[in-house]
């Protein structure tokens, strides 16, 4: 009955961090709704404000279907596990709306430096609403020390999945930056390789660099809070004696 | 309440906080709040701890008198 081969992530962390994103997703529903009626109210075209729909209506969906299955919709008061089971649905829709606004932005830049480069500086209203939560939930992982790996084993396997994703993401940077440099004047220029390759390359360092970097000040963090509350438990129980 | 049970068992086995999370699949510092009784873990990595430490979970978990 309670079997379970694998462990994913810590639960304590994955508890923890589900309910900073469930928090999260209200935080960028909001930033969508507000971006969206600015929009609406400059008159831009349609292609400019679907993101911020698509992330409305499906945020809601997920939500609302999430909850229906799991026989959880419209129960108002939640006790600890309906309330866990809530935050990871909410949890679910912000990394479905992240995913829709990061990645619709970037097909969306492309779209207008070809298509409609007039309308190219909207693009930065997705900084708006991307950039908040993001924000938000790197600081509170430092602070709080969750960005750390956990287990020897997640150490070894995780750092390989990031550097490969970190490769990935150098190298479309790399070529996204310097993509005017390649195709200049219409034809194709093999100079502008170089540059994609030291786009991608700084950029890949930096961005590894400062994960790191990330990763032992939450480590250091976790530690605190850990001897924090181990503290404040002895201090309690030799009260309770004295008491 | 601190589960100092859990701390003796796995000073027994002669394992480190670190040691018994690898085994478990949790990070260090989640034994460590385990063993200060801040966390409570849910059942299924209770048994993963029991396991780990060969022990029952009235042993390691069951409230004392």
């Amino acid at each position: 009955m309670f079997k379970k081969k694998k462990q994913p992530v810590d639960e304590r962390i994955l508890k923890e961090s589900n309910k900073l994103y469930a928090k999260m997703f209200y935080v960028i529903q909001l930033l969508n709704l507000i971006v969206l009626l600015v929009k609406l109210v400059c008159g831009v075209p349609i292609y400019l404000y679907v993101l911020e729909l698509m992330c409305l209506v499906v945020g809601t969906l997920i939500v609302v279907i999430d909850e229906q299955r799991k026989g959880i919709l419209f129960v108002k008061e939640k006790d600890e596990v309906l309330q866990t089971l809530h935050e990871e649905t909410l949890t679910k829709a912000f990394s479905v709306n992240s995913w829709i606004i990061i990645m619709g932005e970037l097909i969306l830049m492309l779209a207008l430096l070809f298509f409609a480069a007039e309308y190219f500086l909207w693009v930065l209203s997705y900084f708006v609403i991307w950039m908040p939560p993001a924000l938000m939930v790197t600081i509170a992982s430092m602070k709080k020390g969750w960005l750390i790996w956990g287990t020897k084993k997640r150490e070894v396997t995780g750092k390989k999945e990031f550097i490969k994703r970190l490769i990935i993401g150098s190298a479309f940077f790399g070529l996204f930056m310097a993509f005017p440099s390649i195709f200049r004047g219409g034809s194709f220029h093999p100079s502008g390789l170089l540059f994609a390759l030291g786009m991608g390359a700084s950029w890949g360092i930096m961005f590894y660099l400062l994960f790191m970097g990330a990763m032992k000040i939450a480590e250091k963090n976790a530690d605190k809070n850990v001897e924090k509350q181990v503290e404040n438990v002895e201090k309690q129980e030799n009260e309770n004696c004295q008491n | 309440m601190k589960n100092k049970r859990m701390k003796i068992a796995r000073i027994e086995c002669d394992l480190t906080q670190e040691q018994l999370a690898d085994k478990v699949g949790v990070a260090r510092q989640t034994i460590g709040l385990i063993e200060a009784g801040n966390y409570n873990p849910s059942i299924s990595l209770c048994i993963d701890i029991c396991k780990a430490l060969n022990k029952s979970l009235d042993e390691l978990f069951w409230p004392q008198d």
